[in-house]
């Protein structure tokens, strides 16, 4: 089973909960590295979303289905 | 089965659910309380008074990262009850600052720092200088050592984190903590307290985070600083310079680490020795962390420590009569509202609309000379402009070359 993490700028709302079941190309949040709109790379389920303090950034971890 | 064997199966059963309530609310209420005991039995609801006839020679600026009136009330509420007030809350004069940046609606903490710092909007990640990094921005606290008064920067975050950064450094982007790190040090603040220790130990130590060999700790000492990382190091401490950092990263906010109320007192009194004045930066920083993961009891408590630091200033402020002190926030996190509870506070229903930062304008109270001054609907920019005026710098807010 695939698992992908990234990274979103928490400074804005994300468009997705633990538990949520994602498409490929669905809308996340806003990208912590280029600041564009994040889209998940796979079909999948958000397992995990985690704020990690120190870079203001939400941590969100996908498993692939 | 018989009745009575059925009746005492029953009455075991029902008292074996009775004892699970009982350890549940024991064990809910250790883990979701923390004690305000010592707080709530220094305060009160009573006003502090208006200043009249002196001039502001001080500044104590506090800033409560994320703190919407929702986070002020929902702490009134749980510390000191319903009709209770916190400090800021007994501050006289009240206002409302707007908070977004040059290039959105709503703002992170480096824009927001910069607006409050420098008098001028930039765009969001951006450090004291130009939306296109190019110029840096005179701050309040440079404007201030510009004119013979000491300074300091207090943060529960490490501190090269944005807020307490847009202070004392210049950077096109707030992710450059080693930078920052370097900056705050050549910018001679006389007090640095907070965590972040791993952004002024050399590569080659355990959990640094810089990108070079560079020790500031020990550059630090070489000009001067005294350097402390315990508690107990820290009540020994003399100025005029003084870093403390007391964790690799953030502070714990738990003991035996200072409370950020200790640390603003240690500033006040290192600083007060100028007899030219000084300007302090105190920043509840998780206030905005507890508030991005929707956690009301870690939210209350971090606006509980940042209020302790609050008494703590205006204590000063109240015996020296030439101190302002300012208290707001950067944004709002979390979109918190109230939704339901009961009138003692033991419960609170609460909702929260986003896991990012809001739009929603913050709250603004001010003590001390010329408070006044701050009454009304501001956009962020114009406090440390007004701080400016009473402190009669001139040419401010200011753009310099890079």
């Amino acid at each position: 089973m695939k698992e992908i993490i990234l990274y979103a700028d928490a400074t804005f709302d994300l468009k997705v909960r633990v538990g949520d079941k994602i498409e490929q190309d669905d809308e996340m949040g806003i990208s912590a590295d280029s600041g564009d709109v994040l889209l998940s790379p796979i079909k999948g389920t958000i397992e995990k979303i985690s704020f990690n303090p120190e870079d203001h950034t939400f941590v969100i971890r996908i498993i692939e289905e | 089965m018989n009745k009575i064997t059925r009746k005492a199966i029953f009455r075991f059963f029902l008292t074996l659910t009775l004892i699970c309530l009982f350890l549940t609310s024991v064990v809910f209420s250790e883990k979701e309380s923390y004690d305000y005991s010592s707080y709530s039995s220094s305060n009160s609801s009573t006003s502090f008074p208006l200043i009249k006839g002196s001039k502001v020679k001080n500044i104590i600026f506090c800033i409560g990262d994320g703190m919407g009136i929702a986070q002020v009330a929902v702490s009134r509420i749980n510390a000191v009850g319903l009709d209770g007030k916190l400090y800021m809350e007994r501050m006289p004069i009240t206002g409302i600052a707007r908070t977004h940046s040059a290039n959105n609606l709503i703002t992170d903490s480096a824009a927001a720092g910069t607006a409050l710092a420098t008098g001028q909007k930039t765009n969001n990640g951006v450090i004291a200088m130009s939306p296109d990094g190019k110029n840096k921005y005179l701050t309040i606290l440079e404007a201030s050592k510009n004119k013979g008064m000491t300074t300091g920067l207090i943060a529960t975050s490490s501190i090269t984190d944005a807020t307490p950064a847009s202070f004392a450094s210049h950077v096109s982007s707030r992710k450059g903590q080693d930078d920052i790190a370097i900056q705050l040090l050549e910018s001679k603040v006389n007090v640095l307290l907070g965590g972040g220790k791993q952004f002024f130990i050399p590569q080659s130590a355990q959990g640094s985070k810089r990108k070079d060999n560079r020790d500031l700790i020990a550059e630090a000492k070489a000009v001067g600083y005294a350097f402390v990382e315990t508690n107990d190091d820290l009540k020994s401490a003399q100025g005029p310079f003084l870093l403390g950092l007391f964790q690799l990263d953030a502070l714990k906010t738990d003991p035996p680490e200072p409370t950020l109320g200790e640390l603003t007192d240690k500033a006040i009194e290192i600083l007060s020795k100028n007899k030219k004045g000084f300007f302090l930066m105190v920043e509840g920083s998780q206030i905005d962390w507890a508030s991005h993961e929707n956690k009301l009891d870690n939210t209350i408590k971090q606006t509980i420590l940042f209020d302790e630091a609050v008494g703590k200033a205006i204590d000063f402020a109240l015996k020296d009569k030439h101190t302002l002190v300012i208290v707001t926030a950067d944004h709002e996190t979390g979109g918190l509202t109230i939704k339901g509870g009961d009138l003692n506070g033991k419960s609170l229903d609460v909702n929260w609309s986003t896991k990012g930062h809001s739009g929603t304008p913050v709250p603004l109270y001010a003590f001390g000379p010329n408070a006044k001054e701050f009454a009304g609907v501001y956009d962020n920019t114009d406090i440390p402009k007004t701080m400016a005026r009473l402190l009669k710098i001139k040419l401010f807010p200011q753009t310099l070359e890079k």
